[in-house]
């Protein structure tokens, strides 16, 4: 593992210098479609912005130096580790959040999902795109079945038209 | 070469149809061989050829380009109008970019009537080139619906268990949906003979029509519905999307990329070219409803893929979710928006088709397509698991990835319309890693416990070929955009200009109006 760990550790030590604001070739990535000097920087001067750079490098910088100091001694690591069992659990479990997380947000989505394909997508949607279909095909069943073969009923509904439309040009128009 | 000086369009239209032609009267040859390469042939061809579109067209222009016109039903008006624009080159050469590759990727995975789907790739290439430089929408509605046949053919021969019913389901939901435009399409070609006193049907005639555009049901109205469905089908937006799953799963690994890749697209493609420009006030007056709709697509979208438990399904119901923002860019109806919402159609041809060509080779293993058969895959197909690593990226919108550049644009614009949908159309892109991350996790990683699983081969040479194109697709539109947008952006200027006024109008009555409730709700 210490293989792949320090090529990641050398790419993120260097990738933040991509950023670096007013000397990097990434601020002028979209700027013909969003126009310059957008957003958060505007307004804010670069002083400002290197204090806050500066603030969080400190910030890490500690941080690993606290660590490298806690950790050379591992005896004395473990015990402050007995010493707060509870406060260890909590860390250990990084404070929860990924049960938290679980819980709250990935079960009740993933059940929606579940209900929203099942229940609603194929169940509603599709049924209803379907409908249009079934109604199609009954209509045509309902419309079959007075194509009977039959030429004396043929007749009998050509004649009983004929004397419909005839009398209605006759005697429709008069009234 | 005169005919190519002069009619360009033309021959790059219609070149893949007489190749195929050419194509039926050889033999098929051994498995289909000669059929295979001859197609493969012509639309590398028909590639080359697109080329000089790129290099003939003046991106400082927004006017049609390399137009042809010749009258073609003369009594009604309809004519032979082509032309192209900074909208339609991307699309053209996405078309046929992608041809060689579906082409070259079906090689292995046809197994019947060589001859003949060859054939059906080809024409259905003429029937989308056809749509995407028509400029009179008569000629556009015959090459939509030209599109639709060889589509309809290849998932109904070449497809999978359910093929007829999913190929009846895409036939009759398109066409139901495109009849109404034709319906509205008539009805312009005589409001021209009202107040022109000649039938037309060309678009730049149809623009200087004058419709009554105010409320809901006015006349402009009602025609925009009409061109909306056919586009909203065919894009598709929700709650009108079902029929893709079902024909994305069916369908052979080609058609399911083309239908992804371009057909998709012309749904968007519809919108801006027709829809917004034709209708203006309409589209103002709509704006809300289709970026209500296009974002509950997003997220819809992306929660059902999440379930899935077909991976093709899972791309397919991922489609919904991504076309989703290319609706929502597109009425969001501002510069930055609509780039974005073009730049994301050609981002979604690319890494979806991708996805669909990595199924379909997982697929010729394994006959296979269920997430829960997989697992493992990366440690006995190395150089497949890093295509679909770098698609998934793709697809879930990474920064260095052409999908990032569409999407941060689409949200950007949307942003300036509408705040709320915006930020739960962000949502979208959280969704979207989560279902697609998910998949991979569970196709490509932990042990190789089906033995099935363990003798798979990597991915051929063949198979290499077919996806290079589209990793460097991915990356190099990821990291240089402006080489694209330098040529469209004259062109999306030119088509929001049409929509401005009336945008500005309805947001000017809107606010009137709310300022009217104010002032008597203070009295």
């Amino acid at each position: 593992m210490i293989g792949p760990l320090a090529v990641l550790a050398v790419l993120s030590a260097l990738g933040g210098f991509m950023g670096i604001p007013h000397m990097s070739w990434l601020e002028h990535w979209l700027e013909p479609v969003l126009g310059a000097h957008h957003g958060i920087a505007e307004g804010i001067n670069p002083s400002m912005e290197w204090t806050l750079m500066g603030v969080s490098v400190a910030g890490a910088v500690v941080g690993i130096l606290v660590a490298l100091k806690l950790y050379s001694n591992l005896g004395a690591a473990a015990k402050i580790k007995d010493a707060s069992s509870f406060l260890h659990k909590v860390l250990s479990h990084k404070w929860y959040v990924d049960e938290l997380y679980e819980a709250v947000i990935i079960r009740p989505i993933h059940a929606l999902s579940k209900g929203l394909w099942k229940g609603f997508d194929v169940a509603v949607i599709d049924r209803i795109v379907l409908g249009f279909g079934r109604v199609s095909q009954a209509a045509g069943q309902a419309a079959r079945t007075i194509q009977t073969g039959s030429i004396q009923v043929y007749a009998l509904v050509l004649g009983l038209g004929l004397i419909a439309t005839v009398g209605y040009l006759v005697y429709g128009f008069a009234r | 070469m005169a005919l190519l000086d002069n009619h360009l369009l033309s021959v790059l239209v219609f070149l893949p149809l007489v190749w195929a032609l050419v194509g039926l009267a050889l033999p098929a040859g051994k498995e289909g061989g000669v059929s295979r390469i001859w197609a493969l042939v012509g639309s590398l061809l028909v590639f080359a050829l697109s080329f000089q579109l790129y290099g003939r067209f003046d991106a400082a222009s927004a006017e049609m380009q390399m137009v042809e016109k010749l009258p073609w039903i003369e009594s009604l008006g309809v004519s032979y109008a082509l032309g192209m624009d900074g909208i339609s080159l991307w699309l053209l050469l996405l078309t046929t970019f992608l041809t060689p590759i579906v082409i070259l990727g079906s090689f292995s995975a046809v197994e019947k009537r060589f001859k003949e789907y060859y054939f059906l790739l080809m024409a259905l290439e003429t029937g989308m080139l056809g749509a995407f430089v028509a400029t009179d929408v008569f000629l556009f509605y015959v090459f939509w619906e030209v599109m639709l046949i060889p589509m309809y053919l290849l998932v109904g021969i070449w497809g999978g268990k359910d093929r007829i019913y999913a190929a009846m389901k895409f036939f009759v939901y398109t066409m139901v949906g495109s009849l109404l435009m034709l319906v509205a399409i008539f009805y312009l070609a005589h409001q021209h003979q009202v107040q022109f006193g000649s039938y037309s049907t060309a678009l730049s005639d149809l623009y200087k029509l004058t419709l009554p555009g105010d409320g809901w049901w006015s006349i402009q109205a009602i025609l925009f519905l009409a061109f909306s469905l056919a586009f909203a089908i065919k894009v598709p937006l929700f709650p009108l999307h079902t029929w893709l799953p079902d024909a994305h799963v069916q369908a052979p690994t080609a058609g399911s990329v083309i239908l992804a890749g371009v057909l998709l697209k012309m749904g968007g493609y519809g919108f801006l070219r027709f829809a917004f420009p034709l209708f203006p006030a309409a589209v103002a007056q709509y704006q809300g409803f289709f970026m209500i709709l296009s974002v509950v697509a997003i997220v819809y979208g992306a929660w059902v893929a999440t379930v899935q438990p077909d991976v093709k399904k899972l791309v397919a119901y991922s489609s919904v979710s991504h076309m989703g923002y290319v609706v929502l860019g597109l009425f969001s109806l501002n510069s930055v928006g609509v780039t974005g919402a073009l730049y994301q159609m050609l981002n979604h041809g690319i890494s979806t088709g991708g996805l669909f060509l990595l199924v379909g080779m997982i697929y010729e293993r394994r006959h296979t397509r269920e997430i829960a058969d997989f697992g493992g895959i990366t440690k006995v197909m190395p150089l497949f698991a890093i295509s679909l690593m770098i698609m998934t990226l793709s697809s879930v919108a990474l920064p260095g990835t052409n999908g990032f550049v569409g999407e941060f644009l689409i949200l950007l614009g949307a942003w300036k319309a509408n705040q709320v949908l915006a930020a739960i159309g962000a949502l979208g892109v959280i969704f979207g890693a989560v279902y697609m991350l998910w998949m991979f996790q569970r196709v490509m990683f932990g042990p190789t416990s089906n033995p099935e699983n363990q003798k798979l081969k990597d991915l051929g040479a063949r198979e290499l070929v077919v996806l290079l194109p589209l990793i460097v697709a991915v990356f190099l539109m990821g990291v240089a955009p402006n080489f694209f947008f330098s040529k469209m952006e004259t062109s999306v200027a030119a088509f929001l200009k049409r929509t401005q006024p009336a945008v500005s109008a309805v947001a000017t009555a809107q606010n009137a109006s709310s300022q009217q409730i104010e002032t008597t709700e203070s009295q």
